[in-house]
């Protein structure tokens, strides 16, 4: 289908294609098995440079918007939606930046992830506060100049392969919702370091750890947004985020219905192709309608962030629930088609089948986004009346 | 510093076919850059690694079709573009091929050094890396699999011989022909995309480059007289199957052919 993209936007589908396939496939088995981070294929993203696609270009990069980075996204997870994940959960890291950052704090950070220099990641989970972000306990208190952080941030996405972590603490407890603040933290800051390393069903190239804050003392300048406002960071980044996961699941369903066609194409059975065959053509069909159907919904959420709009939390979380949802089906109807070898290792689909189920949880489960969906309805519905 | 890289677009060959009177027709193929070229390109870029200042311009011979793989080439990096394009190149044998080339490396008139692929997929000559040297009267280093050192006035490159290699300094400017040991080509970057589309191809013909009539397809001294397809010299045997049972009948053919 013609989405009419810009000159640009093509060519970073040619560009991150081309990745995929000539640095990522080739390896995706290897870190899926080993789950160790993907440097080789982090240095060909960003040698190609795609870090910066979505990030204006007076801070170093390419100067497109969301629909940019999701297209990125898409084509990178065509082929690991593992190792795509670190340029995903960088987006995250470096968008609240964007969008509340000072200047100082823009210039001082976004360059570097925009050339792919350092990794970002974004922190707000916590043993107690998943889905209920106001269950936070993790503490920002004021010292002088300085705020000290304590807490435990847990299955945190490029933790310690990234150099700037976006997190929320609370500041003042009392004032509940609006007592969360959002701090930004380098690496290697004192008080700092890296808890457990989560061993995972899929996404298994993406390095998933547990920040651990102890008296980690940060001045005041690394404050992001307003105090109190930290809620607000969070989920305005979710909003832009979303169709980031999105893509990554369209992407996975894509690289599965690629290797679905090609198998059922070659695959003989009662001496024919098993493509030949309508039980089987049924499910291709309903796989590529599924797909461009999350496809058009994702870039048309995408181009609605990107044209300016203030705020689109229903349209970024339809485009999460449904691109997830069809990426849990058309990777589970590939493992089917591709039937005994398909639930094999040797073959890419039951790799694409659990790398798949994260994009229903993670960013906000798809009961989150239901919720989210029905509420904006509801308040809409309100406003008309 | 001035790199001057040659590319040629040549057809995937795996896609062409001899017509009826015996030629090479390759109407229905796909056309692409010449795979040697993008050795000769990231040697290009190899340079400007090491001297950044370094600019790379891309010349090719051809029809107005090989704008394409002209940008294809600038998408991994590059500073201007240049095509020879006159009715008169068709079907030029090498010797008046890389006549048209020096006409043009003299035209640009500063580069200070020329890389080649050390052939192309099509022709398969490997002839016009050492007769653009000559019509130039430039010393030349073929085959080269390694650059050990460049400066602003002298190159010093691994020339592949039978044994190993020569190791050869000469002063700009110099031709070089490179193999693909030199390194995998990089991949196009977004912003080498973004750049290429931008470069401004220069068109020269044959006036331009001071050329009269003795540049013409019937002057050539070499005429392809008939192509053939190679007869398969070894009947190919197909297994089919399952892997599991295409394995085991492959292993059986080898032992009945006492290979193992």
């Amino acid at each position: 289908m013609n989405y009419f993209l810009t000159e640009q936007q093509e060519a970073i589908q040619e560009v991150a294609r081309q990745v995929a396939n000539d640095v990522i496939k080739p390896i995706r088995a290897k870190y899926d098995e080993s789950a160790e981070f993907p440097w080789e294929a982090v240095k060909g993203m960003k040698e190609a440079d795609l870090f910066g696609v979505y990030i204006p270009e007076e801070y170093g990069g390419m100067g497109g918007g969301i629909l940019d980075l999701v297209i990125a996204v898409e084509e990178l997870s065509r082929a690991c939606g593992g190792v795509s994940l670190s340029l995903a959960a960088t987006a995250l890291g470096v968008i609240p930046i964007m969008l509340y950052g000072t200047e100082e704090q823009k210039k001082k950070y976004i360059p570097e992830c925009a050339s792919g220099d350092k990794l970002a990641a974004f922190g707000i989970t916590e043993p107690t506060a998943g889905s209920d972000a106001g269950g936070i306990i993790s503490t920002a208190t004021e010292d002088g100049d300085h705020f000290i952080l304590n807490g435990t941030k847990q299955w945190i996405t490029n933790g310690e392969v990234a150099e700037v972590y976006t997190t929320v603490f609370m500041t003042d407890r009392q004032k509940g919702a609006r007592g969360a603040t959002a701090f930004i933290v380098e690496k290697g800051t004192p008080g700092f370091s890296f808890g457990k390393h989560y061993d995972k069903m899929g996404i298994r190239a993406s390095a998933t750890t547990e920040l651990v804050f102890e008296d980690c003392k940060v001045p005041k300048e690394n404050m992001l947004g307003k105090r109190g406002q930290g809620f607000m960071v969070a989920m305005k980044t979710f909003d832009h985020a979303r169709p980031g996961v999105a893509a990554q699941a369209l992407g996975i369903a894509q690289g599965a219905l690629d290797e679905s066609l090609r198998y059922a194409k070659d695959r003989k059975q009662f001496g024919k192709s098993i493509s030949s065959f309508q039980g089987l053509q049924f499910m291709l069909a309903d796989m590529a309608t599924y797909i461009e159907a999350s496809r058009a919904l994702t870039y048309a959420a995408a181009k609605a962030i990107d044209s300016g709009q203030d705020r689109f939390p229903k349209e970024s979380s339809m485009s999460k629930l449904l691109s997830s949802d069809v990426a849990m089906k058309v990777t589970t109807d590939a493992v089917q088609i591709f039937g005994g070898y398909g639930y094999m290792k040797e073959y890419p689909v039951e790799k694409m089948m659990r790398d798949a189920k994260i994009t229903q949880i993670y960013e906000g489960t798809n009961q989150i986004q239901r919720s989210v969906i029905a509420q904006n309805l509801l308040k809409e519905l309100l406003k008309k009346s | 510093m001035e790199i001057l890289v040659c590319v040629k677009r040549v057809p995937n060959t795996g896609q062409t076919s001899v017509d009826s009177s015996g030629q090479l027709s390759s109407a229905n193929a796909q056309h692409i850059l010449n795979p040697y070229d993008e050795y000769a390109v990231e040697q290009a870029l190899q340079i400007k690694d090491q001297i950044p200042d370094a600019k790379i311009t891309i010349i090719t011979m051809g029809s107005a079709d090989s704008e394409e793989v002209i940008r294809s080439a600038l998408s991994f990096g590059g500073d201007g573009a240049i095509l020879l394009s006159d009715p008169a190149f068709e079907n030029l044998d090498t010797f008046h091929t890389s006549l048209v080339l020096a006409k043009a490396v003299e035209k640009f008139g500063k580069a200070d050094v020329v890389i080649c692929g050390n052939k192309a997929i099509d022709a398969d000559t490997w002839q016009i890396p050492p007769q653009l040297a000559a019509h130039l009267n430039w010393p030349q280093i073929l085959f080269v699999k390694k650059v050990e050192a460049v400066s602003g006035e002298s190159i010093k490159a691994q020339r592949t011989t039978d044994d190993g290699y020569d190791l050869v300094e000469s002063q700009f400017p110099v031709l070089i022909s490179v193999i693909k040991e030199i390194g995998e080509p990089r991949l196009p970057s977004l912003k080498g995309k973004m750049n290429a589309k931008k470069v401004q191809i220069e068109t020269w013909d044959k006036a331009a480059l001071g050329l009269g009539d003795e540049v013409a397809a019937e002057k050539s001294f070499v005429k392809m007289a008939k192509y053939d397809k190679l007869e398969k010299s070894i009947d190919g045997k197909v297994f089919e199957g399952e892997a599991p049972q295409v394995v085991e009948q492959f292993l059986k053919a080898l032992e009945d052919d006492k290979v193992l």
